[in-house]
C-alpha cells in the first residue's frame, strides 16, 4: 500500500522539491532541472549564480558603485536579504520596506537633492533617459522597471539648455533646487569680467535667445552664452560716432557712456582738435557738467566764447570771425598788425603806429554796465581821440589845417601865409611862446594863438620892453 | 525515592510541549496569518520561515520526535535489543512525540504546504489523527498493566476479580442495584466495526449518567455507606460494567486494531521517506540551520 501511495503521489510530487512557486520574473526558472540554475549545492542560494544571469549588477559590483556594491559590501546582506524567492507569483521581488518614496537614494552613492529628491522615481528612471547599455549585459532586462542605468551626469537626464556651450559641470553655476537660477555663476570667472553698468544689465541684453533648429527638442530655443564676442564694445553697443573715434574703451568707462575718461581722451579725433591754449583748458570749461559725449557747437569761437568785441566786427564782410584776428595762441596779442589796419577805415599813418592799441581802442562801459574795447568809432577825425588842446582857438579849421600825423609838434604853420599877423623885423626872431603865452589857470589853462590884439602894447609894455624888439 | 511519577513526568512534558506550541504559534501569528507573498518582507521571515532560524530548529526537533516515535515499534517487536520498559509506557512516550512532533513540523512549515514534501505533512497528519483512533480501539482491548492483551482468558479472571472485590462489600439490595447497573450497561458483541465503535463511543457517553445514578442508590441505602466507599464502589461496578463492554467487543476491537495498522503504518512509511527526502535535498542545498 505504501508503495501504491508513493507511486500515485509521485506523478503529481514530480518536480516538486521546491519549496514553493518561483515569483513572476523568475518563473521560467520553475522546474527542478533548474534548481541549481540558483542555487549551489552544499552551500544553498548563490549570489555568484545570480549574478551570472545578472550581469548588470555584476558589473556595478565589480565596479564597485551603486546600491547593490553599497548593501551587499559591508558582508550584512546578501542577495536574498532582500529578494527572497519560492513565496510564490504574486511576490514582489523588490521590496520598499519604508515605501519606494521613501527611499534613500544615498545608499545608490547618489543622495537626492533639492528637485530630485520630489521627483517621481519613473521621471528618472525610464527607458529614454537610461544611457548604458544594459541588454548588453542581460536581453531580458526591462527598460521600463529597471533602476539601473542612469548615469550621474546631469545632462544625462537634462536637455543641455546651453548646447555644449559651456563646461559639463553644471553645478557649478546651478543647483539643485531650480535650474533658472545659477548661485554658483559668477561672471568674474568668465572671459568678459562684468565691471560698472554691466553689473546691472539683465543677462538677456547679452545673452540673446537664439534657435538651434533642432528638430528633436520641442524647445528650439537657447541662450547664447558662448561665445559671446566681446573683443570690441560694438558687438553689443552701437556706435554713435560711426567710427569716426575708434575704440571705445580708450574713451568711455563702462561705469558708465558719459564717464569719458578725460585724461586719456584724444580731443584731436573729434573734429576739434584741441591745439594752442585750448590744450591747457579743463574739459568742464567748454563741457561743462554736461555728458562729453554731447555734441557742443564749435563752428564758432563764439560757441563757447563771449564776444569781447560786443559785435563789434560783425558787419566785416567775414562777420567779424574771431581767427581773423586771433587764434589759439591766446586771446592777446591779436594777430591784428599795422598792415591789417591799413586796411581798415582808419588806417595808421606817423605817429599812430606808434601808439599803444589801447591809446585809441579804450575802453567803454555802456549804460548796461559792459564794459568792452572800442573799434567801432562813428568818427575818425582827430577830435574823435585828441583833445583840443587849442580850445576851439581855430574852429572850424581842423586839426589837419597845422598838425601831421607825424608828431604834435610836426606843425605845418607858416605864420605869414596862415596868420593875419605877418612876422616881421625883430618878430621873425622870438619863439613863438614870445607873443603865444598861457592863459588861463589849472587844467583849463592854454596857450593863446588867438584872438590876439595885434597892437604892440598887447605883447609890449613899455618902451623898455620895445627895445625887446630892437 | 521518586521523585515524579512516569505519568506525572509525561503530563508535564506535554504542558511544556503544548505551552511552546502555543507561545509560538501566539508570537508567530502576524507572520503566520500574512499571505505567503507577503510574509518575506516581514522582519520575522528569517525566523519563523522553514529554513529561519527558529522554524528549521522547529523541524529538526519535530523530525526528530517523529523518527524517536518509530523506537516504539521497534520496543514492541523486541528488535535491536530493546526490551526494557513497559510496553505502555513506551506507547505513552510514542503518543507524546506523536502528538507534539507533528505539531512542531506544523509550525517548521509556517502553514505553507506545498511540493512534494507535503505529502509528507498530509501523511503525518493522517499518521496522527489515526493515532488517536487507534489509541482509541487499542484501549478498548482489555491489557495488563504493562499493556500487554489479556486475551478473553485473562479479560474474564480480572472481570470476576473485580466483581468479587465489589461484591465482598456490599449487602443484597446494594448488590441488586449494581446487577441492575450492570445489565442497563451490557451491550452485545457488535461484529462490525463501525458499530462497534458507535456502541462504545454511546456506552461512553451513557456512563457518567448511569454511575450518577448508582451513587444515588447507593447513597440512599439502609446501609449508609460512606462518601468514600460509594465512590469506590461505583468505580468498580464502572470498571466491571467496561470490561464486560470490552470483553464483548475483543475480537472486533482486536481485528480492528489490525486493520488499523494496515492505515496507520503505510502512511507513517510514506511520511518518514519524504521526510527524509525532504531533509536530504535540504541538507543538499545547504540548508544546515546553524551549522
Amino acid at each position: 500500500m505504501t508503495i501504491l501511495i508513493l507511486s500515485i503521489s509521485a506523478l503529481p510530487a514530480r518536480a516538486q522539491i521546491s519549496p514553493g512557486e518561483l515569483s513572476q520574473p523568475h518563473a521560467f526558472l520553475e522546474g527542478i532541472k533548474n534548481c541549481l540554475n540558483c542555487h549551489k549545492l552544499g552551500s544553498g542560494p548563490s549570489a555568484e549564480k545570480c549574478l551570472e544571469c545578472h550581469r548588470e549588477i555584476e558589473v556595478r559590483m565589480k565596479q564597485e558603485k551603486g546600491f547593490h556594491y553599497v548593501v551587499v559590501n559591508d558582508g550584512s546582506q546578501s542577495c536574498f536579504s532582500c529578494h527572497n524567492e519560492h513565496a510564490g507569483r504574486g511576490f514582489r521581488l523588490i521590496n520598499w520596506p519604508d515605501g519606494r518614496k521613501n527611499f534613500d537614494h544615498s545608499t545608490t552613492g547618489w543622495s537626492l537633492q533639492g528637485a530630485h529628491a520630489v521627483a517621481e522615481c519613473r521621471q528618472c528612471h525610464k527607458p529614454a533617459l537610461i544611457k548604458d547599455d544594459l541588454s548588453a549585459h542581460r536581453s531580458s532586462i526591462n527598460l521600463k522597471t529597471t533602476f539601473l542605468g542612469l548615469r550621474d551626469e546631469c545632462v544625462s537626464c537634462h536637455t543641455d539648455e546651453h548646447r555644449g556651450q559651456l563646461s559639463d559641470d553644471c553645478t557649478g553655476c546651478h543647483g539643485v533646487e531650480t535650474f533658472e537660477k545659477a548661485p554658483g555663476f559668477d561672471h568674474h570667472n568668465a572671459k568678459f569680467r562684468l565691471t560698472g553698468k554691466h553689473e546691472n544689465v539683465t543677462c538677456d541684453k547679452c545673452h540673446k535667445s537664439v534657435s538651434d533648429k533642432q528638430p528633436w527638442d520641442k524647445n528650439d530655443r537657447f541662450t547664447r552664452f558662448a561665445p559671446v564676442p566681446h573683443d570690441n564694445c560694438k558687438r553689443c553697443h552701437s556706435d554713435p560716432h560711426e567710427k569716426q573715434l575708434g575704440e571705445c574703451a580708450s574713451c568711455h568707462a563702462t561705469s558708465g557712456w558719459r564717464d569719458v575718461a578725460d585724461a586719456n581722451f584724444d580731443h584731436s579725433r573729434t573734429h576739434f582738435a584741441l591745439v594752442g591754449r585750448h590744450s591747457q583748458v579743463v574739459c568742464e570749461q567748454c563741457h561743462g557738467d554736461r555728458p562729453r559725449s554731447e555734441p557742443i557747437r564749435f563752428d564758432a569761437c563764439t560757441s563757447c566764447h563771449a564776444d569781447p568785441h560786443q559785435g563789434q566786427f560783425a558787419s566785416r564782410p567775414d562777420e567779424g570771425r574771431c581767427d581773423a584776428c586771433h587764434n589759439e595762441s591766446g586771446f592777446a596779442p591779436a594777430l591784428f598788425t599795422a598792415e591789417d589796419h591799413a586796411e581798415a577805415t582808419f588806417a595808421l599813418t606817423g605817429a599812430h603806429l606808434a601808439q599803444p592799441c589801447a591809446s585809441c581802442h579804450v575802453a567803454v562801459t555802456t549804460a548796461s554796465g559792459t564794459t568792452f574795447e572800442k573799434f567801432r568809432f562813428q568818427r575818425t577825425d582827430c577830435a574823435a581821440c585828441h583833445r583840443d588842446e587849442h580850445h576851439q582857438q581855430f574852429a572850424p579849421k581842423t586839426c589837419e589845417a597845422c598838425h601831421i600825423v607825424d608828431g604834435w609838434h610836426s606843425v605845418d604853420f607858416v605864420h605869414d601865409r596862415d596868420s593875419s599877423y605877418k612876422l616881421d623885423g625883430e618878430h621873425r626872431g622870438v619863439v613863438c611862446s614870445g607873443c603865444h603865452v598861457s592863459v588861463g589857470a589849472d587844467g583849463g589853462s592854454f596857450i593863446r594863438y588867438k584872438p590876439i590884439d595885434p597892437s604892440c602894447e598887447t605883447c609890449h609894455a613899455d618902451k623898455s620892453d620895445m627895445r625887446l624888439g630892437g | 525515592m521518586k521523585l515524579i511519577s512516569f505519568k506525572g513526568f509525561l503530563h508535564s512534558m506535554y504542558v511544556l510541549g503544548f505551552a511552546f506550541v502555543v507561545m509560538v504559534a501566539l508570537s508567530g501569528s502576524p507572520y503566520y496569518s500574512l499571505a505567503p507573498t507577503d510574509r518575506p518582507h516581514h522582519d520575522m521571515h528569517s525566523t519563523l520561515k522553514p529554513g529561519g532560524l527558529w522554524g528549521h530548529a522547529l523541524g529538526i526537533v519535530g523530525s526528530s520526535m517523529v523518527l524517536l516515535l518509530l523506537l516504539y515499534s521497534l520496543r514492541k517487536r523486541q528488535k535491536f535489543g530493546l526490551r526494557h520498559g513497559r510496553l505502555s509506557r513506551w506507547l505513552d512516550i510514542h503518543i507524546f512525540f506523536g502528538v507534539v512532533g507533528p505539531l512542531l513540523i506544523t509550525l517548521h512549515t509556517a502553514m505553507k504546504f506545498g511540493g512534494i514534501v507535503s505529502i509528507s505533512y498530509y501523511s503525518m497528519v493522517l499518521v496522527a489523527l489515526s493515532g488517536v483512533f487507534g489509541r482509541f480501539v487499542y484501549m478498548q482491548i482489555p491489557r495488563d498493566s504493562t499493556g500487554e492483551a489479556l486475551g478473553l482468558e485473562g479479560a474474564s479472571k480480572r472481570l470476576d476479580e473485580v466483581r468479587q472485590s465489589v461484591a465482598g462489600r456490599l449487602p443484597e439490595d446494594a448488590l441488586a442495584g449494581i446487577d441492575r447497573f450492570i445489565g442497563e450497561s451490557t451491550v452485545f458483541p457488535a461484529k462490525g466495526g463501525v458499530s462497534a465503535i458507535v456502541m462504545t463511543i454511546r456506552h461512553e457517553f451513557a456512563m457518567p449518567m448511569r454511575t450518577r445514578r448508582l451513587a444515588r442508590f447507593l447513597a440512599a441505602g439502609k446501609q449508609e455507606l460512606p462518601h468514600s466507599d460509594i465512590q469506590q464502589i461505583v468505580r468498580l461496578a464502572k470498571r466491571q460494567a467496561v470490561l464486560i463492554r470490552r470483553i464483548a467487543m475483543m475480537d472486533t476491537m482486536t481485528r480492528l486494531l489490525h486493520y488499523w495498522h494496515v492505515f496507520h503504518k503505510p502512511f507513517a512509511y510514506i511520511m518518514i521517506a519524504i521526510m527524509i527526502v525532504h531533509v536530504a535535498v535540504a541538507v543538499s542545498f545547504g540548508y544546515t540551520w546553524v551549522f
